[in-house]
């Protein structure tokens, strides 16, 4: 019973360690935020802001193999 | 992602506080609609509520809990209402994921088909989890996409989706079982599993 438990819980955590990788997979903004300059959401101030998720993030371990 | 304390105009806030959020909305938009037009659209209207109800932003709380909240709404808005739009990915649309799916497992039922579940769930790339993802039902996929890839609170994600804590809890493990559940299928289909078996290299 308490290596059912134990196995259960390995793999609700594994799973949950991979859906979380899918949280820092890159997104390209640029579309959207022509989008939304065109629907008048002014990007504010003087200067752009800058979306930080965009630098970087796991792109290079987006594909895994099977 | 807790903020506090700062006093500023709500066009300000929208700014310091929603502005960079965007990729976040963005890539939660994208497992929720059928494609990426559909998820701008969805991100765009609601960065437009948000920046009309910036003021009504409480400090110190977070502010992708709140955001995902005009989501949530939005999406509702703009596409559940409309069955041409239904956002749940059929099985037959989803390439890849042309699999028949069996009754769903129990959560808490012992899977014997993961026995070392960190090295097998590593053989699925992104876009084999994405497709499983999205077949899931609704609310389970809310519920995911919430705590185990944006990593809100259980507390937050409850807010977002209107239940209590407990039901985050429990349709998350579910949503696990589901997910697992989908995988092991596309794993069978393309022929590196057999029906409870684990999946081989």
């Amino acid at each position: 019973m308490t290596n059912q438990h134990d196995q259960n819980e390995r793999l609700d955590h594994a799973t949950r360690q991979r859906l979380a990788r899918l949280g820092s997979l890159p997104v390209d903004t640029s579309p959207l935020e022509h989008k939304l300059r065109a629907a008048g959401v002014s990007l504010g101030g003087s200067s752009r802001h800058d979306f930080p998720a965009l630098a970087g993030q796991g792109g290079s371990d987006s594909r895994r193999r099977r | 992602m807790r903020i506090t304390g700062r006093s500023d105009n709500p066009e300000d806030r929208f700014h310091r506080l929603a502005w960079p959020q965007v990729p976040t909305l963005l890539r939660t938009a994208g497992y929720l609609t059928r494609d990426t037009h559909a998820a701008e659209d969805l991100v765009q209207e609601t960065m437009i509520r948000a920046m009309k109800n910036m003021a009504s932003f409480e400090e110190g709380t977070d502010i992708r809990a709140w955001l995902m909240t005009i989501m949530r709404r939005t999406h509702i808005d703009l596409y559940r209402a409309d069955r041409k739009h239904r956002d749940v990915v059929s099985l037959d649309a989803a390439e890849g994921l042309r699999i028949t799916l069996p009754d769903e497992r129990e959560a808490g039922t012992y899977d014997d088909r993961w026995d070392n579940p960190e090295e097998i769930l590593e053989r699925f790339g992104d876009d084999v989890v994405v497709l499983a993802l999205k077949t899931l039902p609704e609310e389970i996929r809310w519920t995911l996409l919430l705590v185990d890839v944006e990593q809100l609170g259980h507390a937050d994600a409850a807010s977002v989706l209107g239940v209590p804590v407990g039901t985050i809890k429990s349709r998350a493990h579910r949503g696990r079982a589901m997910l697992r559940d989908r995988l092991h299928l596309h794993a069978v289909s393309i022929g590196v599993a057999g029906r409870g078996q684990e999946v081989e290299p």
